[in-house]
């Protein structure tokens, strides 16, 4: 009697069964080590939150006196803003397209903001007149005058309603 | 000319006996091949493939893949370094004519019903193959750091954004952080010029060797 | 030159000649199209300008179409959609037939797609 049939007739059970058990632990532990490889390679391409550089705050873009009636002034502070004189007072707004985040350009001619992406308008004052970015307006800027001293506030948190790559660009610039 | 090269063969094949070693592959038969000139688009990808790695090692020679120096040293290809402006055209049209092939491949396969079982597999890598000549195509569009480049790119990972559930975490891993910035350069770098090209080669051989293992269907 | 002739074309020579002749004329091509329309560069990428005409490749045009006419969400999703649809096909479409009119829907929707791709990118450069 060789050894193997001496094992055999120790375990009258058929192996078969332990052999599928340690065939199931094998496939098991060979798609844990997979799954932690891949989401190992995943969670090490992630850019950490501390990438994100927050622009926001109070900035001072200029002295009053600078600014004729109804003249445009764009100012960056990593972001493009733009800040208006009109008849009713100071207006400022950011001029990224809430679309998918085109500079708008101002039409003299048609007397809208309008994006050279995907062609969306926008009124003087910054709310949406047509094209994909509805419901959007561009997002407007607090101001404070201070004497002379004029101020925007770029957004530093949360813009709730907005998309969130427009969210990200508002804090962090572009 | 005959004779020397007939001697090169000979020495390869009686060191080596590399012409029964390959038997397998360059002895299939190709029935349907003589007349139908049809099934060369597939060919001819991998041809143009081969043209985008080789000019694209070249180009990665005098590349610097950062805000400040890319720009610049697409400039300095272009303008002063020898044949520069040849080897990125090439890339450039190469990279046009890949798509066309790719098609036009595409559409005689769809159009034969070839892609039915038993060859569904073959046709499932073509569209992934597909698929990353896509990425490929975004991936060095940005590289140049030109308008057209920026700006597709700021419209392309924003509108990743965009997707249910997953958007906002698939544009920050785009873009490698906040933003199209030097980190985006980078990463689109890297793909562009090592982990795609690692992908393609994968899929490209798992393509053919199914190819090989099943032969085209007949042609009706 | 008998039996050459009875022999059944292989891939070598056979096949490989022959792409190689298509290949060089390609190549030809590629090599006439960067001499006569060299690409140079354009513009050094600026965060804060957007160019007034701002056109991605020509292969993408259709989507940037897309983009314009429906919400984004809906527009990202649709080069998503159109790939699962190519991967499934296979496995959608199985029945074995050697005829055109045996998949004459399958080809018609195909073409359609092809289409419907064709005229979006017109109507993008318009």
């Amino acid at each position: 009697m060789d050894e193997k049939n001496a094992i055999e007739m120790k375990n009258p059970t058929p192996s078969v069964s332990r052999r599928k058990l340690l065939r199931f632990i094998m496939a098991f532990l060979g798609l844990f080590g997979l799954g932690a490889i891949l989401s190992s390679i995943i969670v090490f391409l992630t850019p950490p939150r501390s990438a994100l550089k927050k622009v926001g705050g109070w900035q001072v873009v200029g002295n009053l006196s600078e600014f004729k009636e109804s003249s445009l002034v764009k100012t960056y502070f990593g972001l493009p803003v733009i800040l208006i004189k009109n008849g009713k007072g100071l207006l400022s707004f950011s001029t990224i397209c809430p679309h998918l985040g085109c500079i708008v350009i101002w039409d003299e001619k048609k007397k809208w903001f309008i994006c050279p992406c995907h062609d969306a308008a926008f009124d003087a004052g910054g709310k949406v007149l047509k094209g994909p970015a509805k419901p959007y307006n561009l997002l407007p800027m607090e101001i404070k005058v201070e004497g002379e001293m004029i101020a925007v506030k770029l957004p530093e948190d949360k813009l709730p309603g907005y998309p969130s790559w427009f969210r990200i660009t508002m804090i962090s610039g572009v | 000319m005959a004779g020397w090269t007939s001697n090169l063969s000979q020495w390869v094949e009686e060191r080596w006996n590399l012409r029964n070693w390959l038997s397998p592959i360059l002895d299939t038969e190709v029935t349907e091949y003589k007349e139908k000139m049809r099934f060369c688009w597939g060919g001819m990808t991998f041809a143009l493939i081969v043209v985008e790695l080789i000019t694209g090692i070249f180009l990665a020679y005098y590349y610097q893949p950062s805000v400040k120096g890319a720009f610049q040293s697409i400039a300095f290809i272009t303008d002063q370094v020898y044949l520069g402006w040849l080897v990125r055209g090439i890339h450039h049209y190469a990279s046009y004519l890949i798509i066309v092939t790719v098609v036009v491949h595409m559409m005689i396969v769809f159009f034969r019903g070839a892609y039915k079982p038993p060859r569904e597999m073959t046709w499932v890598s073509g569209v992934f193959l597909l698929l990353l000549c896509f990425a490929f195509s975004f991936t060095g569009y940005l590289l140049t750091w030109d308008q057209r480049g920026y700006w597709a790119t700021r419209i392309g990972t924003g509108m990743a954004s965009e997707l249910p559930i997953i958007g906002e975490y698939l544009m920050i891993f785009l873009q490698g952080g906040y933003g199209v910035k030097q980190p985006t350069i980078i990463r689109f770098f890297i793909s562009h010029v090592i982990v795609l090209p690692l992908f393609l080669i994968g899929f490209l051989l798992a393509h053919f060797i199914m190819i090989r293992r099943q032969g085209i269907k007949k042609p009706f | 030159m008998e039996e050459r002739k009875r022999r059944k074309p292989t891939f070598y020579p056979d096949q490989f000649f022959t792409e190689m002749v298509i290949f060089l004329f390609i190549i030809g091509v590629v090599v006439t199209l960067s001499v006569l329309l060299p690409i140079g560069y354009e513009q050094e990428a600026n965060p804060l300008i957007t160019p007034s005409t701002i056109n991605p490749e020509w292969y993408f045009l259709w989507l940037f179409q897309v983009m314009k006419l429906v919400p984004p969400t809906i527009g990202v999703l649709v080069p998503f959609v159109i790939s699962a649809i190519l991967i499934l096909l296979p496995f959608i479409n199985t029945r074995e037939i050697n005829t055109f009119r045996g998949h004459r829907w399958f080809i018609f929707g195909g073409a359609s797609v092809l289409v419907l791709i064709f005229i979006l990118s017109i109507w993008a450069t318009l």
